[in-house]
């Protein structure tokens, strides 16, 4: 009996699968070269418990949410965009035998089943963006290697859990402590290929909002975002929202893995930004989620009726400093009128914004968006590095009236 | 609760790549403690069967046999087909990153075999790269 993870009830669930990837390739809804903005070549594909999304690589999976998703306030678990590092993904999680470890430089080792998890420490909720650090990649200019995204590399949840905090402290952190790291039951396909461990400092994963989730939208994670367990670090990139996490370790001494020391890393100033000709060579692991903006209505080349009101909408974006200000322009950045924003689901949320528009004439029409913050983060006209990482560009659609 | 007959029906077929779901399952069991199962437990489902690893959308050319020994054993190869065209330099740093940082096994002579079938399929000309090297 193959028990499809979105269906169940928390804890109800004893086993998930994911199943023949093959027969759900050769069913996918959509075939051939699909577009999404910035004109990237995307082919659907439905994998288990998923909706047709944008193929990136089926080994490991990487999949793209298409951006009309984007109009609901949460994005729906079977539309989450998926991203692993390393092809030997878990395909099956039996509860009966899952254990989280809390281990290393504690008190006392904890090894918990998912349900003690649940009933031992309090739940909490929090509606946060998970965007990936490459989100976007695909429309950097110059172009960058690496998983060629477009805006479809993030979603919006709600995630519920127990604070990391209270199970360090249940374990005990020792004097002497520095970090925390984290690691899935996700494998490397070969004996060179480094295991996927992230770490936190401290200070970051004693901070009260960052949660071992067991639920994703009040549903158990689909085994491709992450079932059972996911670390959910609000407001930072998803490089650290570490899927099917089975082991947390405190670190007497600073971590030297491969994806904190090599990987994920970003030139040293607020922005991330270095120029091709002249790349930094101060880099740091990247951290908090920019700022930036993008359309869901309309999508880059629809074409629209003269004098009728459009409306137009979308999504802002960062890590938590208080969205506050989204501007749009419909003649190519020359004038700008800002756009009612929605109510905000909490700080750790993105942000909906909504802007009626009448295309006065018959013509081509270059729209814009760009976001501000409560902290003054603002978008950028240009930016760039090496990896494709935290784009802040403000962006801009073509559309055509009549 | 749901059925899923599909999936209970594909678990008879035969594993394409089974030293890599072995590896993953593997994982899984040690990371719980190889405790036994006290319920009915169903057989472990295999993920990666009849994916397209496989080389078919690598189109031919020199190199190509390189690149299917190099590269698919960690991914597949719309990693390579998705990819912009980049300079030879570029194709020969991710090459070289592939060997030292993520453990890719490519003899040295395959080295360069591999970065001509990359920039044979996703490469841009010498002359545009020129602008681009001095970088």
């Amino acid at each position: 009996m193959w028990v499809q993870p979105q269906l169940q009830a928390p804890g109800v669930t004893r086993r998930v699968l994911l199943g023949s990837l093959a027969a759900l390739l050769t069913g996918c809804s959509g075939s051939g070269p699909e577009q999404v903005t910035g004109a990237l070549p995307r082919r659907l594909v439905r994998f288990p418990g998923k909706d047709a999304l944008y193929l990136l690589t089926d080994r490991p999976p990487q999949l793209e949410t298409p951006v009309k998703y984007f109009a609901h306030d949460l994005t729906p678990n079977s539309a989450f965009f998926v991203r692993w590092h390393l092809s030997g993904v878990p395909t099956s999680v039996d509860l009966q035998s899952f254990r989280l470890h809390v281990k290393g430089h504690v008190g006392r080792n904890l090894s918990l089943t998912v349900d003690e998890l649940r009933r031992r420490f309090e739940p909490v909720s929090v509606v946060a963006l998970n965007q990936c650090s490459g989100n976007s990649r695909g429309l950097f200019e110059p172009r960058v290697t690496g998983g060629q995204w477009g805006h479809g590399a993030m979603g919006n949840a709600r995630w519920t859990g127990v604070r990391l905090r209270d199970l360090l402290q249940a374990a005990g952190i020792r004097s002497g402590a520095v970090e925390v790291s984290f690691r899935g039951l996700d494998a490397a396909p070969a004996p060179g290929v480094p295991a996927y461990v992230k770490t936190l400092q401290l200070d970051k994963a004693q901070d009260e909002d960052v949660l071992v989730a067991y639920a994703m939208n009040d549903e158990p994670l689909p085994l491709l975002n992450g079932f059972p367990l996911r670390l959910v670090v609000p407001g930072w990139y998803a490089t650290y929202w570490v899927k099917a996490l089975t082991e947390i370790e405190v670190l007497a001494e600073p971590f030297q893995g491969f994806w904190m020391s090599k990987a994920y890393r970003i030139p040293n100033n607020p922005n991330g930004i270095e120029a091709p000709d002249q790349l930094a060579q101060d880099l740091v692991p990247i951290t908090r989620i920019c700022i930036h903006s993008i359309f869901v209505k309309p999508e880059s080349g629809e074409r629209l009726p003269v004098g009728k009101a459009i409306a137009l909408e979308g999504v802002a974006t960062d890590g938590g400093g208080d969205i506050n200000l989204v501007e749009v322009s419909t003649d190519g950045g020359a004038n700008w009128e800002p756009a009612a924003l929605d109510a905000s689901l909490g700080r750790y949320s993105w942000r909906r914004w909504r802007h009626s528009w009448t295309p006065p004439r018959a013509g081509a029409y270059t729209l814009m968006v760009r976001a501000s913050n409560a902290a003054g983060e603002t978008q950028q006209q240009h930016h760039w590095n090496r990896s494709g990482y935290m784009r802040q560009v403000v962006e801009s659609i073509q559309v055509k009236a009549g | 609760m749901k059925m899923d007959e599909t999936s209970t029906r594909k678990t008879d077929r035969k594993a394409v790549v089974p030293l890599l779901v072995g590896l993953a399952v593997a994982g899984l069991l040690s990371s719980c403690g190889g405790e036994p199962e006290t319920q009915e437990a169903p057989v472990q489902q295999i993920a990666y069967e009849g994916l397209p690893l496989g080389p078919d959308e690598l189109p031919p050319g020199p190199g190509r046999e390189a690149v299917l020994n190099a590269c698919l054993l960690c991914h597949s190869p719309a990693y390579l087909t998705m990819q912009p065209p980049f300079p030879r330099a570029v194709w020969e740093g991710v090459v070289q990153k592939m060997v030292q940082t993520y453990g890719a096994q490519v003899r040295p002579y395959d080295r360069k075999l591999v970065v001509d079938y990359l920039m044979s399929i996703r490469g841009v000309p010498a002359k545009k790269s020129e602008v681009k090297k001095d970088t």
